[in-house]
């Protein structure tokens, strides 16, 4: 995935002389073909993640579009204030570039983990989150990124994800038996497919869709794709609090019979021993037995 | 008494003015930057203005932003009256600038974050072959900022020769004399090793000032301009005096503040 940002960005920028890509000394074998292609609109500001975003602000209100490329906890979190007073307060259209969501980075450790990315831009107004998992739903995406008025975040993942889960059942398909919906965010389809079968088995069949933006221009589709559902799941490879799920329970909350949230995300902090993306998910992750659990006594309550 | 320095006397006295009606403080780092901005106000191509090839002023150093309003009145970007408005209910003029209002860039008042803004335009600027320059005051208090250093290094190693940066070495900051509460190193030193061009000036003599901004095209480096100032400049009470980044004056204060800056 983040091969193909940058060979788009590379393209894009063939006829967009306003792309900028700036690097906090990140992307290795990743961002050469931009470099080579467009030298001159390629920038390694160092290991400095504040300055990286704050350059783009100024690149930004001098008319260039800058993307700024980091992994994706030191993109959010270490340049946070950045982020908010300079691009998020001047509405300027700053791309910064998250890599590696959730337990991407495995064995680099919670340093490297982005389970709260979301909690904290999320709370940034204007400012949209996307969050593409494969090949298609970037091309699909792309345009409404790059085009944005305001600030956007690339939650891109480092690795392949899991192809579209197969499944009989999508949102909106039974209108007359909305029951259990399950979202799944982003790059979280490995995840999402555990807790779809957890739920197949316990005898429950979820309606099944998948969401890759948070921002207010997605809020009214969320709202109309989980009207009429008695609950509704949210998988997310991030902290169970602040993230996709919360945002999902805060816009259902304006519908007249909002259904029940089930967040189904990173449920410990991920420190001491440490292991593959699977091993981390497994140990950190709700257990999709406890969603199971959770969704049966909502519905016993509601029947 | 030259008109540079009388302009820089007549925001003195604005600021003072100002700040006793509206009970502030920040007055030790806004007296000392009259000059400055002065300097900067005869200087900067399009002072206060929109017009796109405008220099650009950034003041990073947000917690003067007084001087600033001071500033854009007294060379006519905004009317004297304006002041009146200053940390009033539903004004744009609060004690750190909105780029809402006419002659403001960006929002600036947390601290290393402003010559960021800048550096970028300065490589928009280099990017685009645009011709306009872009101007930030710095307060040496900055330099505890990380984020400072590394928005000076980005500068440097892109040799961002329409960037000027001013910094406004008054010794002070919140909480002590800068040399106590932090040892940051000569900036002189440290940012030519960063590929700066450096000049040091008398920071409240405005035609030194004036001097070291003009441009020089031979040099194709960012400068830093190091404005040698006084915190709280031109009342005497004030002058050096740590306190005085905060206090708000009263009238007694006020009284005699006006005397000395009117007597000067």
């Amino acid at each position: 995935m983040r091969n193909q940002l940058i060979e788009k960005l590379t393209q894009e920028a063939e006829s967009d002389t306003r792309i900028v890509l700036l690097t906090a000394d990140l992307g290795y074998g990743v961002v050469e073909g931009f470099t080579k292609r467009h030298p001159d609109r390629f920038i390694n500001v160092g290991v400095a993640e504040q300055g990286m975003i704050a350059v783009a602000t100024g690149l930004a209100h001098s008319g260039m579009i800058p993307y700024c490329y980091s992994i994706a906890t030191f993109a959010s979190l270490r340049a946070l204030e950045f982020i908010r007073n300079g691009p998020v307060a001047h509405g300027l259209p700053v791309r910064v570039i998250g890599i590696g969501p959730g337990f991407d980075y495995e064995n680099d450790g919670i340093t490297h983990f982005a389970v709260d990315d979301l909690a904290v831009l999320r709370s940034q107004p204007g400012l949209s989150i996307w969050a593409p998992a494969d090949e298609h739903e970037f091309a699909g995406g792309f345009t409404l990124a790059h085009h944005a008025q305001g600030p956007v975040y690339l939650r891109i993942p480092r690795r392949p994800v899991a192809p579209v889960l197969e499944v009989t059942r999508r949102a909106g398909d039974n209108a007359d038996q909305r029951q259990v919906l399950l979202l799944s965010f982003g790059d979280a389809r490995t995840e999402s497919n555990e807790v779809m079968q957890s739920l197949l088995g316990a005898g429950i069949k979820p309606d099944y869709a998948e969401v890759f933006w948070i921002g207010s221009h997605s809020r009214q589709q969320i709202a109309n794709l989980v009207n009429g559902y008695d609950i509704c799941v949210t998988v997310e490879t991030h902290y169970e609090a602040g993230g996709f799920g919360s945002w999902v329970l805060e816009v259902t909350q304006t519908l007249a019979s909002p259904p029940r949230v089930v967040v189904h995300g990173v449920s410990s902090m991920p420190v001491g021993p440490l292991g593959s993306r699977s091993w981390l998910t497994k140990k950190h992750m709700t257990n999709p037995a406890l969603t199971v659990q959770r969704v049966l006594t909502i519905a016993s309550r509601r029947s | 008494m030259q008109d540079s320095q009388r302009r820089a006397q007549s925001i003195r006295h604005r600021i003072l003015d100002t700040a006793f009606h509206a009970n502030k403080g920040h007055l030790g780092s806004s007296l000392s930057v009259c000059e400055i901005l002065t300097a900067l106000g005869l200087v900067v191509r399009g002072f206060g203005s929109s017009s796109e090839m405008r220099d650009r002023l950034i003041l990073s150093k947000g917690h003067s932003s007084l001087a600033l309003y001071c500033a854009l009145v007294e060379f006519g970007v905004h009317n004297p009256d304006i002041l009146t408005k200053y940390c009033q209910d539903d004004s744009l003029l609060q004690t750190h600038p909105d780029h809402e209002l006419a002659g403001v860039e960006f929002i600036t008042g947390s601290l290393g974050q402003g010559i960021g803004y800048g550096v970028g335009i300065a490589l928009a600027a280099k990017l685009t072959k645009r011709e306009f320059r872009t101007f930030v005051v710095l307060s040496d208090s900055e330099l505890n900022e990380g984020s400072t250093i590394e928005a000076a290094a980005i500068a440097g190693t892109q040799s961002l020769s329409s960037l000027v940066v001013v910094l406004d070495l008054n010794g002070q900051q919140a909480l002590g004399f800068t040399n106590d509460v932090l040892r940051v190193g000569n900036p002189s030193r440290t940012w030519s090793e960063m590929g700066w061009d450096i000049e040091e000036v008398p920071g409240h003599d405005t035609t030194a000032l004036i001097n070291a901004l003009r441009h020089d095209s031979k040099v194709q480096q960012p400068k830093l301009v190091i404005a040698h100032t006084v915190a709280g400049k031109g009342v005497s009470f004030m002058e050096r005096k740590i306190e005085w980044h905060y206090l708000p004056m009263t009238r007694t204060q006020y009284e005699t503040a006006i005397a000395e800056v009117t007597n000067e």
